[in-house]
């Protein structure tokens, strides 16, 4: 007996689930998406701005000009690197701004969904310094339970909620910034995309 | 040692104990805040039990449905009677990439398993990447909390430790610089190490893929360099579908640490392009207790430590009192199903006073299942005698009225004295009986 | 008339006499025609939290017997009744005795709230006073809500004592963390099971209560061992002796 064969035997005869009822919980709606979003992100120490979508690259050199090596799957003018022209994901390492798109965001808790079909390496957003995440701000939804109702994780490969950069409490209970993903991030919510 | 021995020696340095009790009540109630944000909670806690519960009665089927997705999005499926095999199954996986080096997000499973002894003996380097436990490694000792590995040290303990395998700065403890240095350190490691392992938090039947919750990105930054991805997981992690999710990451983090979300909601449904990704399914006597009417429940746990948190006990006497891989209230629970003669005394380390079960978010009802395992240890005879013999003997006074007066009369007569005894441990007088019992006065109404 | 048994756990009957009483007094006042059977000793609950199965059964069932007659059973003990009114059902098979002395007994703060439905209280206690909420009263008898819950913080106890004329009861760090009494944890974790009390104690005398209230006897117990061990400057009373009036006469 093969040992998946010994485990199902012990965990019982595979029959048919009876219907497992649908979860109606009621909640209040929240009235201003935006500003939930906004502040969930602070608290998660993320940055957030609200931009009109002709000022997006002037935002982002504005915030990220100079010497700042940026890269992106998408044309953007502060961004010179294209990720998907390196081979290995440890290419990556020297790469300062990574810019990628979101779908949605949630508003309780600054999360928003990526799930990049045109990037060819997923360490893109963990192995970079500062992650800036572009998505339409009409696109927030409430909670966790309307965010996954709404994706399609079936046909996703790799998909991430993020929610701030990364950060750690290990020592001694003090929050740090920055641990082994992004030290900073930065969200754009864009007007008329 | 036992746990009462252990827990007087971690009360000797009263400082200690002060601030790992008030450390670990900070996150509860950092916990209580983001808890009570939400008006619908309890109803998102009896949604979990409900869909832990289903999932549990079902599982051989879920499990089935996972493996067959997880097949064909091209990830490889093992599966794992107990430890050794677990251990066994990672060890040929990285040998056939000839790969010398790890990286490992936390996983209590290959804690459990005891991954890492069993690699390193065998010439494969395993390293620790998320910051708490990476600084246990590094001493050499086990986690003392499932979420916060290195709750029990101080930064000038974390730094000490830094300065002699890091050599950071001297003297220099601040949490930021500390944290900075392990990124530096770890950066460096995950750029190398070929193979990379994870835990699993959740694994969703309908897809057959798994979601991993960080707060460092360690599982992201690791998994996405390494050539294999191996993910470790109980058969306890299934849940059916995708939408149930909406309901698991509400609570999960909120429990844990009091934030509305982990940084890093990870979802992981195949492998990338010209990479590997295994899934290893553990059982290690998990199956033993899915037909235990009383004690399936304990498969429910989704590792959020808030019950850990929460214990009064636990803060007191701190993870290494408990002679358990996982501490507190729901550790003792998870000994007591493996093996109840070994681990049936940490039942005992709990005055029951409910709080765990309460903070629960999958609504297990953890002291009444202590209380449950307290019945089966005294039932299968592990008490001692001596213990016993006390118990018959109070009973039989208790029952009899005259024995009831000689033993209230001789308390009564040699409290004075018998109060210096520290009959009822050092720092507490043993009452002293009225003149007159109720039954007494009572009696003298009529 | 509603026949009322009353029910007094022995180390109340042996060492807190004056709850008893207490008790007694408050249903005496409110007319009922109360009965204290003389047969009665223990509920089974040290024994049911050490996992003596056996001996838990024997005295449930003997309980049963002495108090299945009544309307009502009422005592000052929370941690009792939850044994009674929760778990009996554990130890014994399904009897109608069972299901009467279940739907019938009280915790005394329990019964003037739920049974009463009293709404004023003609006692004093000008009394600077902190209540401590026993975790099973709390948790398992619902006396009060739990911390942990989302729920709407409500207390009978603090209810009741809110009725009491001059009282002024105290906030406190932390208003339901356990006093590490827990029965037969008092003997075999005595190092963590004093600390407890200790810091239960000095969160009391922080906000400066003069009394320390509850509705268990057992943790009431065990605080004021150690309590008179450290001579802290603190008093410890049984709720129903403030509630009763008997507290204000000997203050």
């Amino acid at each position: 007996m093969s040992s998946k064969e010994k485990i199902l035997k012990k965990t019982g005869e595979i029959k048919t689930p009876l219907e497992l009822e649908e979860f109606k919980i009621e909640k209040e709606k929240i009235k201003d998406k935006t500003d939930s979003f906004l502040t969930s992100l602070k608290n998660a120490a993320g940055e957030g701005y609200i931009i009109k979508k002709d000022d997006i690259n002037k935002k982002l050199e504005e915030l990220f000009g100079g010497n700042l090596k940026t890269a992106s799957v998408y044309d953007y003018q502060t961004a010179d690197i294209n990720p998907n022209k390196y081979k290995k994901a440890t290419e990556l390492e020297d790469i300062d701004v990574a810019i990628v798109h979101g779908d949605f965001a949630v508003a309780e808790n600054g999360a928003v969904w990526i799930n990049e079909k045109n990037n060819r390496h997923r360490a893109l957003y963990s192995i970079c310094k500062h992650l800036v995440i572009i998505l339409p701000k009409d696109q927030i939804v409430d909670t966790m339970i309307e965010a996954y109702k709404r994706v399609n994780l079936k046909e996703l490969k790799h998909a991430v909620f993020i929610s701030g950069p990364s950060k750690t409490a290990d020592i001694e209970q003090s929050l740090v910034i920055g641990a082994h993903g992004a030290k900073a991030l930065t969200v754009f919510l864009v007007e008329g995309l | 040692m036992n746990h009462p021995k252990a827990a007087k020696e971690f009360l000797k340095n009263e400082d200690h104990v002060k601030w790992h009790d008030e450390a670990l009540w900070f996150v509860r109630q950092k916990r209580d805040i983001a808890a009570k944000s939400i008006k619908e909670w309890e109803e998102l806690r009896e949604a979990a039990q409900k869909i832990k519960s289903h999932t549990l009665s079902y599982l051989s089927y879920y499990l089935n449905e996972f493996e067959k997705n997880a097949l064909s999005n091209g990830i490889k499926v093992h599966w794992a009677t107990d430890a050794k095999e677990h251990n066994k199954i990672v060890y040929n996986i990285l040998k056939k990439h000839q790969i010398k080096k790890v990286v490992k997000s936390k996983s209590m499973l290959t804690e459990e398993c005891a991954l890492n002894p069993y690699l390193k003996k065998r010439g494969i380097e395993v390293i620790d990447t998320d910051l708490g436990e990476r600084i246990v490694q590094l001493r050499d000792e086990p986690p003392s909390h499932i979420v916060l590995p290195a709750i029990h040290l101080k930064k000038e303990q974390i730094g000490k430790t830094f300065e002699e395998k890091l050599h950071t700065q001297k003297g220099n403890f601040d949490p930021a610089y500390l944290t900075n240095e392990a990124r530096k350190d770890l950066r460096e490691k995950f750029l190398s190490a070929k193979g990379a392992i994870t835990g699993v938090n959740f694994a969703i039947a309908e897809v057959g893929g798994i979601v991993v919750c960080t707060n460092e990105g360690n599982a992201d930054l690791g998994t996405s360099v390494a050539k294999v991805h191996i993910a470790s997981m109980g058969i306890e992690k299934i849940i059916p579908k995708t939408e149930h999710l909406g309901i698991f990451t509400r609570l999960l983090a909120r429990s844990a640490t009091g934030q509305a979300i982990t940084t890093y909601t990870t979802h992981f449904n195949a492998p990338e392009e010209g990479k590997e990704m295994h899934i290893v399914i553990v059982d290690n006597q998990r199956s033993d207790i899915i037909n235990d009417k009383e004690h399936k429940k304990v498969l429910a746990c989704i590792r959020c430590a808030a019950c850990i948190n929460t214990c009064p006990i636990y803060r007191r006497s701190g993870g290494y009192s408990y002679s358990y891989t996982i501490a507190g209230p729901v550790g003792s629970l998870l000994a007591n199903t493996r093996d109840l003669k070994k681990y049936g005394d940490l039942a005992f380390a709990s005055t029951l006073c409910g709080s765990c079960t309460n903070i629960c978010p999958v609504k297990i009802d953890i002291h009444h299942q202590l209380l449950a395992f307290r019945k089966e240890y005294v039932k299968k005879g592990y008490v001692s005698f001596k213990k016993r013999l006390a118990f018959k003997i109070g009973a039989s006074v208790l029952r009899n009225a005259f024995l009831y007066e000689i033993a209230r009369k001789t308390l009564s007569l040699f409290h004075p004295f018998l109060k210096r005894l520290n009959l009822w441990g050092e720092g507490r007088e043993i009452p002293k009986p009225a003149k007159k019992s109720f039954k007494e006065i009572y009696g003298k109404r009529k | 008339m509603k026949k009322v048994a009353l029910f007094i756990p022995c180390f109340v009957d042996s060492f807190y006499p004056r709850a008893a009483e207490a008790t007694l007094g408050i249903l005496e006042n409110l007319g009922f025609d109360v009965t204290y059977p003389l047969s009665q000793t223990c509920c089974g609950q040290p024994f049911a939290n050490s996992g003596e199965e056996d001996e838990t059964r024997v005295l449930a069932s003997k309980f049963i017997d002495i108090f299945s007659g009544y309307d009502y059973i009422v005592s000052p003990s929370a941690s009792c009744v939850s044994m009674v009114k929760n778990h009996y059902q554990e130890y014994l098979p399904p009897s109608e005795k069972l299901k009467k002395v279940q739907n019938s007994i009280y915790e005394i703060c329990e019964f003037l709230y739920d049974v009463v439905k009293i709404k004023e209280l003609n006692v004093t206690f000008a009394h600077r006073v902190g209540l401590h909420q026993s975790c099973h009263g709390l948790r398992e008898l619902e006396l009060g809500v739990g911390s942990e819950l989302v729920k709407p913080l409500f207390s009978k106890a603090r209810y009741l004592l809110e009725l009491v004329k001059g009282i002024e009861i105290v906030d406190l760090e932390r208003p339901d963390e356990c006093c590490g009494f827990g029965g037969t944890f008092s003997v075999n974790e005595p190092d963590i099971s004093i600390k407890m009390g200790k810091e239960r104690l000095q969160d009391h005398i922080n906000a400066k209560a003069e009394y320390i209230t509850g509705f268990d006897s057992s943790c009431l117990m065990h605080l004021e061992g150690i309590a008179k061990y450290e001579k802290y400057p603190v008093k410890i009373v049984h709720i129903a002796e403030i509630l009763s009036g008997m507290a204000d006469e000997s203050s």
